[in-house]
């Protein structure tokens, strides 16, 4: 406390976090010092979010020590971080949609009278007077599920504000709002940096970081690169910093020719989340889908497995109609995919390994039309999946899917979208959250699918993933196909540039 | 050597299989099973002799029938609260039909009536759940309130007499003579054909992976909705063969009949071991669970506990089950 303005207000020392399979912090350490507005940057998977997490106690570190303000944080919730003075806001507000925005302000912490009346004349006017600065528009006694989801954010912002934390970490709020709600936004963030409270910034956004933030911090793959003050950046470096070594053309067997056409999307559009998507996916074929997390990739690849409603455009599927509203009429029409998160939207965890894997390919193993299965027939899918992905432990077929790891499970997977017979696959993060050993055995397969002149619609957050498996990678930014790109031809740079936003504004800007 | 490896591995397989049928948590129940049966074959004079014990098959079947298909909708996460209105309207539909029908090879087709209708209604819950996303709880409630309604109004409120003899054969006829009753038969291959489904057809393992994950069984082809709607069309269809037999064991239709077998089907799913929220569950615990139910009764009314206390002691039985199964799981879990 006496050391003057040097103290930093959080000192993070060694922060290490792994998940099974993957180091998502490695040895982290820096400092953000007090009213001060920390941008916080780094590709998708670089280790943002965790970081977040561990600082408002919603996960906990596996080593190093946090000291806040002079003393150590060791917070088990979010609620004990906000007690300590470090309010959060999520990228999905976590506020509760059946009550009133003043409701959400305050919840857990209402200004009661005696035997736990609440107060309500103080909270209305505490609410009103941030209300006021942040969000004009906004009445306190509007129900939160009515709301947009800016306005949400900046509910969530009144609630961190009227909180009186001294440390605000927003994760990248500004991505939904308007214009209009991101003055309110950086008007709020003025406010508190010349009240003296501090905070981390997580962005996209480049202009945002060069025109709001003091502080730079750049993480990637989990380790820290720098940190710095803001005005010792440029664009091109930021960029280069995010994107890490330049990796040139990777070495790789050619394919050959690739053939027909199996997919063919054209002006695909759903409100809210992409529109005037149009491309192909040829047999033999590796595509590769970049783009930010939330750009819309996912609910692209789930619009043509039937999953949620197209809104226009039309698909053309392998077995040639263009009539689908459901996965399993997907499926039929020779589409198959692996879903992002692999827990809740792929393994059946409480059924056997063996029919987790037979799943999606009844039609081969059974008489229709009353469905009897040939145990002969499905044991050998079962047994041949087995051989080709070495899934361990060897003779887990009976076992149930979530006594397997991450990686084994997710080879489970594969095998069951490849034995639906599919002619393309959709890829969603088909590594995510898997060792580096399943890693390379997965795109492995991924290779022999194209050379076996499937087709592979592949998203992933991983450049070096795209670059070393796609033959073209279309880049999505905020909902539309802003590039094509041909894998070997492109470098991390180019990618990491394209997926920001970023490509040829440097260029604009040296123009001007 | 190849051939010694794929053998190998068939034995495997096959120990494995070994395995998982005769799983400890089944052990545990048919081991409860055995102890019901030791303790009054002690406590109870009479219980255990030939009559007593065709008369517990005889009273288990309505029940059993019944808790087989809904074992479909538990499986696959759903829930049927209409199973005993159901029943009671289809005994009234059948036994109606049955007076209408009164020519020689009448009474099966009446009794194909009653079936049907209960499969009509199931089809009914089915498509309320599926088509205009209602929670099965609050679906089936509804429909639970309509089907006592509608048997009410067709019998008037008072027992359906009048109904020809030839109707009584399901419920009170015998397969063999003094050895095999005909619900008793109906429960045994309802027994094996519902195990056969489940376990050796994709609607078994479709009905599972619903449960188990509803979305990543959806992401992966699965028709849910079609699945679904079979789900509760089986129920729907069991429950009605259930009130059938019932209808014909009493010879009238009487709309006031299986009040709450809703409740007993559940409790003897649950005690077989199934989770309420889907994805596991067998048709042999169900079994078992439908015995610890009739046993416990059987038992109790040979050594005369007022009717009021069976109930007591069988809302505790389930208690405890659950209780002891939760307890092993967390323990396991550790």
């Amino acid at each position: 406390m006496t050391s003057g303005a040097a103290a930093p207000l959080v000192a993070l020392r060694s922060i290490s976090k792994s998940y099974p399979g993957v180091a998502a912090l490695r040895d982290v350490s820096f400092d953000i010092g007090p009213s001060e507005v920390h941008a916080l940057l780094g590709a998708n998977g670089a280790g943002k979010s965790t970081l977040v997490k561990i600082l408002s106690g919603a996960v906990p570190r596996d080593s190093g020590e946090i000291v806040f303000d002079g003393s150590p944080l060791n917070v088990a919730s979010p609620h004990a971080a906000l007690e300590r003075g470090i309010a959060c806001l999520y990228q999905e507000p976590a506020l509760v949609p059946e009550l009133t925005v003043e409701q959400n302000i305050f919840l857990g912490r209402e200004i009661c009278r005696r035997f736990g009346v609440i107060n309500r004349f103080d909270q209305r006017r505490s609410v009103a007077a941030v209300l006021d600065r942040i969000a004009p528009r906004l009445q306190p006694t509007q129900r939160v599920a009515d709301l947009r989801t800016s306005e949400r954010q900046l509910v969530a912002l009144a609630k961190a504000l009227t909180a009186d934390a001294r440390l605000v970490i927003m994760d990248e709020p500004s991505a939904s709002m308007t214009d209009a709600e991101i003055e309110f936004l950086f008007g709020a963030i003025r406010d508190l940096k010349s009240a003296g409270k501090s905070v981390v910034y997580i962005t996209h956004r480049l202009d945002e970081v060069l025109g709001i933030t003091d502080i730079v911090t750049v993480l990637r793959d989990g380790k820290h690169i720098t940190t710095g003050p803001t005005s010792a950046f440029d664009r091109g470096k930021l960029v280069e910093l995010i994107a890490g070594s330049v990796i040139e053309k990777t070495d790789r067997a050619m394919r050959p020719p690739i053939g027909k056409p199996l997919l063919v999307a054209r002006n695909l559009f759903r409100s809210g989340s992409f529109s005037e998507i149009s491309f192909e996916v040829r047999a033999g074929e590796i595509v590769g889908l970049a783009g930010l997390v939330g750009a819309g990739r996912s609910e692209i690849a789930r619009a043509i497995l039937g999953a949620d409603a197209l809104e226009a455009g039309t698909v053309t599927y392998p077995s040639g109609t263009t009539v689908v509203s459901t996965p399993a009429e997907a499926v039929e029409a020779g589409v198959a995919m692996i879903p992002e998160d692999r827990k809740t939207q792929s393994v059946i965890p409480a059924m056997t390994v063996g029919d987790n894997i037979l799943l999606s390919s009844a039609p081969h193993y059974s008489i229709a039309p009353l469905g009897i299965i040939r145990r002969k027939a499905a044991n050998e899918i079962i047994a041949r999946n087995f051989r080709r992905f070495s899934i361990n432990p060897p003779g887990s077929e009976q076992r149930r899917i979530e006594t397997l790891s991450g990686g084994n499970q997710q080879k489970a997977v594969l095998a069951r979208a490849i034995e639906s017979g599919a002619e393309v696959l959709l890829l969603d993060e088909p590594t995510a959250g898997v060792d580096v050993g399943a890693k390379a055995e997965i795109h492995r397969h991924i290779e022999k699918l194209a050379a076996d002149g499937k087709g592979v619609l592949l998203i992933s957050s991983e450049t070096e993933e795209l670059l070393a498996l796609a033959d073209r990678i279309l880049v999505i930014h905020e909902g539309r196909l802003i590039r094509e790109i041909e894998g070997h031809s492109t470098n991390s740079l180019e990618l990491v540039q394209s997926v920001l936003g970023e490509y040829g504004k440097e260029k604009l800007n040296a123009d001007r | 050597m190849p051939t010694d490896d794929s053998s190998s591995q068939n034995l495997v397989t096959k120990r494995a299989a070994l395995a998982r049928s005769t799983a400890a948590a089944d052990l545990g129940l048919w081991a409860v099973v055995v102890l019901i049966i030791v303790f009054f074959a002690i406590a109870a004079p009479g219980f255990m002799s030939w009559t007593n014990f065709l008369n517990v098959l005889r009273q288990m079947a309505v029940l059993a029938v019944a808790a087989f298909g809904s074992s479909f909708v538990i499986f696959s996460g759903g829930l049927d609260l209409s199973i005993g209105s159901n029943a009671a309207l289809s005994g009234v539909l059948s036994a109606m039909a049955a007076r209408e029908l009164d020519f020689v090879g009448g009474a099966p087709i009446s009794w194909l009536v009653g079936m049907l209708c209960g499969a009509v209604f199931g089809w009914i819950n089915g498509t309320i759940v599926t088509r205009f996303h209602i929670s099965p709880i609050i679906a089936t409630l509804g429909t639970l309130t309509i089907g006592r309604g509608l048997a009410l109004l067709l019998t008037g409120g008072v027992s359906l007499f009048g109904v020809p003899e030839s109707f009584q054969g399901l419920g009170r006829g015998f397969i063999i003579p003094a050895t095999l009753p005909i619900p008793v038969g109906i429960m045994l291959v309802m027994l094996i054909a519902c195990w056969f489904v489940l376990r050796r057809t994709t609607l078994g393992t479709y009905v599972y992976s619903i449960g188990g994950n509803e979305e990543a069984a959806r992401l992966s082809g699965v028709p849910v909705r079609r699945v679904k709607t079979w789900v509760y069309v089986i129920g729907g269809a069991t429950a009605g063969l259930a009130g059938v037999i019932l209808a014909s064991r009493l010879g009238s239709g009487q709309a006031a009949s299986s009040e709450g077998l809703e409740l007993m089907v559940i409790t003897a799913i649950v005690l077989g071991g199934a989770s309420i929220s889907g994805g596991s569950g067998r048709i042999g615990g169900t079994l078992a669970g439908v015995l610890i139910i009739s046993l416990l009764a059987n038992g109790m009314s040979i050594l005369n506990v007022p009717p009021f206390y069976q109930r007591v002691v069988t809302g505790m039985a389930l208690l405890i089950a659950v209780g002891i199964d939760q307890f092993r799981k967390r323990r396991s879990r550790r």
